[in-house]
């Protein structure tokens, strides 16, 4: 774990990016660019696997499989919206 | 006691209504070529006379990467809405494939560097293509179907004659397993 990315951290990234343009999917790969545009870099890709474990277990986030592009696509649920602005 | 958490500074900024949000941004980013870019420092002195609270560079520097990343999303969601009007206007796809090909519209808008039309057209050809082959199983069922009808017509016929049913069950074995 990079010392400078809390776990929490990581978590409230990820579902603040899913909660950009809300309608539509996110691959991991662009998650993970995302995250890093957010945190300047050095989120690994077990960190970002662990911060979406962790919002998918609490159905905060949820996932598609889209057939045509053979890719898991990645959306926030209404729990996850209301999760993030709780914090803010 | 409930203890009520202090907002923290860049809360407060993501909080902003967008109209004020777009505005610190344009600040950083004029959209002429004429007028200077606003530093950090400066729009960290603007924003404590402008709404009242202190903000740290850090905390506007996390700020600004938030905001160009919600900026680019918007855009490209923005895009994509617009490509699954025109498509819904101007194509016989199903909304599904619409939705598909928005999606992939998105996808290449927000990476940027992402060669959209080309995407699209991408998209267009790979659904054309697994319409194509809907088709060609749909004609290979058909024919399938007229082949069982002609032999059922065929075995009406041949009734009684032990030579003959031998040969059309293997000829309808042939016909099972192609």
């Amino acid at each position: 774990m990079n010392p400078i990315h809390s776990k929490a951290m990581v978590r409230r990234k990820v579902r603040e990016v899913l909660n950009m343009a809300p309608g539509y999917g996110k691959a991991e790969g662009l998650l993970l660019e995302y995250v890093h545009e957010l945190t300047g870099g050095n989120v690994s890709l077990q960190e970002l696997r662990d911060a979406m474990e962790y919002n998918h277990d609490r159905a905060y986030i949820r996932s598609e499989y889209d057939p045509e592009s053979e890719t898991v696509l990645w959306y926030i649920t209404p729990a996850g919206v209301a999760q993030q602005k709780s914090l803010t | 006691m409930i203890k009520i958490k202090k907002p923290r500074a860049d809360s407060k900024l993501k909080n902003l209504p967008e109209a004020e949000m777009e505005a610190i941004w344009l600040l950083m980013h004029p959209a002429d070529t004429e007028t200077q870019a606003w530093t950090l420092d400066a729009v960290a002195v603007h924003v404590q006379d402008t709404y009242r609270f202190s903000v740290a560079l850090s905390t506007l520097s996390e700020w600004h990467a938030w905001y160009a990343l919600k900026r680019r999303m918007e855009m490209a969601a923005q895009r994509a809405n617009q490509t699954s009007i025109e498509l819904a206007r101007n194509s016989d796809l199903s909304p599904e494939d619409i939705e598909r090909v928005a999606q992939t519209v998105f996808t290449a808008e927000t990476l940027e560097r992402g060669d959209v039309g080309g995407y699209v057209q991408l998209a267009k050809l790979r659904l054309a293509s697994s319409k194509q082959a809907i088709e060609r199983e749909k004609i290979a069922a058909s024919a399938k179907t007229k082949i069982e009808a002609g032999l059922d017509a065929l075995l009406a016929e041949i009734q009684g004659n032990p030579k003959a049913l031998k040969l059309f069950t293997d000829l309808q074995e042939a016909v099972a397993k192609a």
